[in-house]
């Protein structure tokens, strides 16, 4: 006979597994740190598990999904005392209905691979500084002590990777939303 | 895009880009944060593009975190395992630490979250342990990933639930993850077809088999006496848990373990071999089944000598102490020196701390001029300390021929340093005296001046291209 627990195991770990770009990405949104975001993940999945059965189901899950996400990100980031400016407890709010709680699976691989192949095109500081900013997650003041350029060089640097990237996962996996091409 | 209010060529795109971007550098001042603030509490398109920003930066962190990654593999010597390097909590500390530090967190993070619901009952307080058997979900797939049936393939999107028995293909330049309930995870890389759970007698069982391609496995520890199993064609895998890596080549199955320890069967004759973490095998019809350096090429590689500390010391060990592994998968197990009275010399009271082997069997470790020794070790504190290892061969003729290999002290930390050292260049005093029919008698590790707490988690001759 089917063990009912490993089924709400796997239940579990399907959403967990469906909602893992939208969690990461809109946990980013709010703490803007990788390591935080990643925390709010772990955080997340816990809660998920732990409380699978009293979770709403339908439409509400999603919901709940986001706020739980939101509350737990806006909570790291009281705990590691975060001095960053933050959106506004609204924007945050009117933001989670733009993060999409179910992306298509061949789409996310698709613009990851697009996006690999783009970062291999990318040359020069621009590497370096993209590099050290999300493969390291250096903050801007200490890559510009590394590259040894002004940080207001760095920011530059880095605004204009992201916008070649995007351009160039543009081409090969389609447009920003809105329809028109990353400028900045 | 066009934020409204605005004509979409007046450059309101380029600022709001310019905006999220900076935003996300931490660059916005306060005023313009505002800006940004306003537009997302009021543009729903504006929201769309931020979000889509967002998203572009998580993607970014994982692709750039994987180059890094790939790059770092490439770059290290080939003895080194993770181990060696910053735990990822030194990441969070220092910021600056290499960038594989960060490889797959994610997924770990939320692995290591599933287990430890799992492991402290948090899930429903179940009250049996999670096992692969229990069922397993795409996590990832790359366009073009498919289950294939019986009836032909059909599409596989993240999320999807993997029925036992059914087969996944990933298309060439495609790849794929798997995560099963108890938190084990599996890549499949391009071109790979896999049954990730099999189905015998109508039931789930832990088993993996690998048709073609490759893969690389995390696995949770497995329940007593249920080891999840990975079949090829030639070979069978029992794993308990572990990170390896498998792949299935024209001339049989590659195995290369990163964690832990696996056990090799070639299906065809029955001969096994255990793999302990940093070593591989290859099993084929035309291939000597043994464990080798990972590092070496295939078939041109043996492993002469092999020691590690995951099953405690070995029987008849002299001087050392055992220590147990902190946090697994960050440390290893590893013997540590002890304090060993000496004579005095010079009216000087001599006091030393050894790390001393048990005396092996005769023959067992033949010595070779073209074989390489890896020492793998750390040294917590540096102090003044000075550590020598003495490798002592007999000779053919039964003489002991003692030979040493300083090496200065290493920075002190928690990081394992693995040394791949040519053992004709550790033995070149005696080159003369070394030949057919010398053999390792015993190894010694000896640190003097100071307690440095030097450790030794592994070390082992090999044949062959394992140099760094």
């Amino acid at each position: 006979m089917a063990d009912p627990h490993a089924e709400l195991r796997i239940q579990a770990v399907a959403f967990l597994a469906r909602h893992q770009r939208m969690v990461q990405a809109y946990a980013y949104s709010i703490v803007n740190d990788f390591h935080l975001a990643e925390d709010v993940y772990q955080e997340v999945s816990m809660i998920v598990a732990s409380k699978w059965e009293e979770i709403p189901e339908g439409d509400a899950r999603e919901y709940w999904l986001k706020e739980v996400i939101r509350r737990k990100a806006l909570e790291l980031r009281r705990r590691h005392r975060q001095r960053e400016s933050l959106l506004s407890a609204e924007a945050l709010e009117q933001v989670a209905t733009a993060f999409p709680a179910d992306a298509e699976s061949g789409a996310i691989g698709d613009l990851r691979e697009a996006m690999a192949r783009c970062l291999g095109r990318l040359g020069g500081d621009a590497r370096t500084v993209v590099e050290a900013r999300y493969a390291e997650d250096l903050d801007c003041a200490t890559i510009a002590e590394r590259v040894k350029r002004p940080i207001a060089s760095v920011y530059t640097i880095l605004k204009r990777a992201r916008v070649a990237l995007a351009e160039c996962v543009e081409r090969a996996h389609g447009p920003l939303p809105g329809g028109g091409k990353a400028r900045a | 895009m066009t934020i409204p209010g605005t004509a979409s060529n007046d450059g309101s795109q380029e600022r709001l880009d310019a905006l999220v971007l900076d935003y996300q550098s931490g660059a916005l001042t306060a005023e313009r944060l505002a800006e940004l603030d306003g537009l997302l509490r009021t543009d729903a398109q504006a929201r769309a593009r931020f979000a889509h920003w967002c998203e572009h930066a998580v993607v970014l962190r994982e692709v750039a975190t994987m180059a890094a990654e790939a790059r770092d593999t490439a770059r290290r010597p080939s003895r080194q395992l993770p181990a060696a390097r910053s735990s990822r909590r030194g990441a969070r500390g220092g910021r600056a630490t290499s960038a594989v530090i960060t490889f797959r967190r994610v997924w770990i993070a939320a692995a290591a979250a599933l287990i430890l619901a799992l492991g402290t009952g948090a899930f429903y307080a179940m009250s049996t342990r999670a096992s692969i058997a229990d069922g397993c979900v795409l996590a990832r797939a790359s366009s073009g990933v498919v289950f294939s049936d019986p009836a032909g393939d059909r599409p596989a999107s993240s999320g999807d639930r993997i029925a036992p028995g059914q087969a996944l293909s990933v298309p060439t330049g495609g790849s794929a993850e798997v995560a099963y309930a108890d938190g084990s995870r599996v890549e499949l890389a391009s071109g790979t077809r896999a049954v990730l759970l099999s189905l015998r007698d109508g039931l789930a069982v832990p088993c993996i088999e690998l048709g073609s391609g490759a893969l690389t496995a995390t696995i949770s520890h497995q329940p007593t006496g249920r080891p999840l199993e990975v079949r090829t064609q030639l070979a069978k895998l029992t794993v308990i848990g572990t990170v390896f890596s498998l792949e299935q080549r024209s001339y049989g199955s590659c195995l290369s373990v990163r964690e832990g320890k696996v056990r090799i069967e070639r299906l065809s004759d029955g001969a096994a071999v255990d793999v302990p973490a940093g070593m591989a095998a290859d099993a084929g019809p035309e291939i000597n089944l043994v464990a080798r350096s990972s590092g070496g090429a295939t078939g041109q590689v043996a492993t002469l000598f092999h020691q590690d500390f995951a099953h405690g010391l070995p029987p008849g060990w002299d001087k050392g102490t055992l220590v147990e592994p902190g946090m697994i998968g960050f440390d290893r197990p590893a013997v540590r020196a002890v304090h060993v009275a000496v004579p005095p010399k010079n009216g000087v009271k001599g006091e030393r701390l050894n790390i001393h082997s048990q005396v092996l069997d005769d023959a067992a470790v033949p010595f070779r001029d073209d074989a390489w020794l890896h020492l793998t070790y750390r040294m917590k504190h540096k102090g003044n300390a000075s550590v020598e290892l003495f490798m002592s061969f007999f000779d053919a003729n039964n003489t002991d021929v003692a030979e040493q290999v300083y090496f200065r002290a290493r920075p002190a930390g928690q990081d394992w340093i693995t040394l791949d050292l040519p053992l004709a260049d550790v033995c070149k005093k005696s080159a003369k005296s070394l030949g057919a029919g010398s053999h390792l008698r015993w190894w010694l590790l000896d640190s003097y001046h100071s307690d440095c707490e030097v450790e030794v988690a592994e070390i082992s001759i090999t044949t062959g291209t394992t140099g760094p």
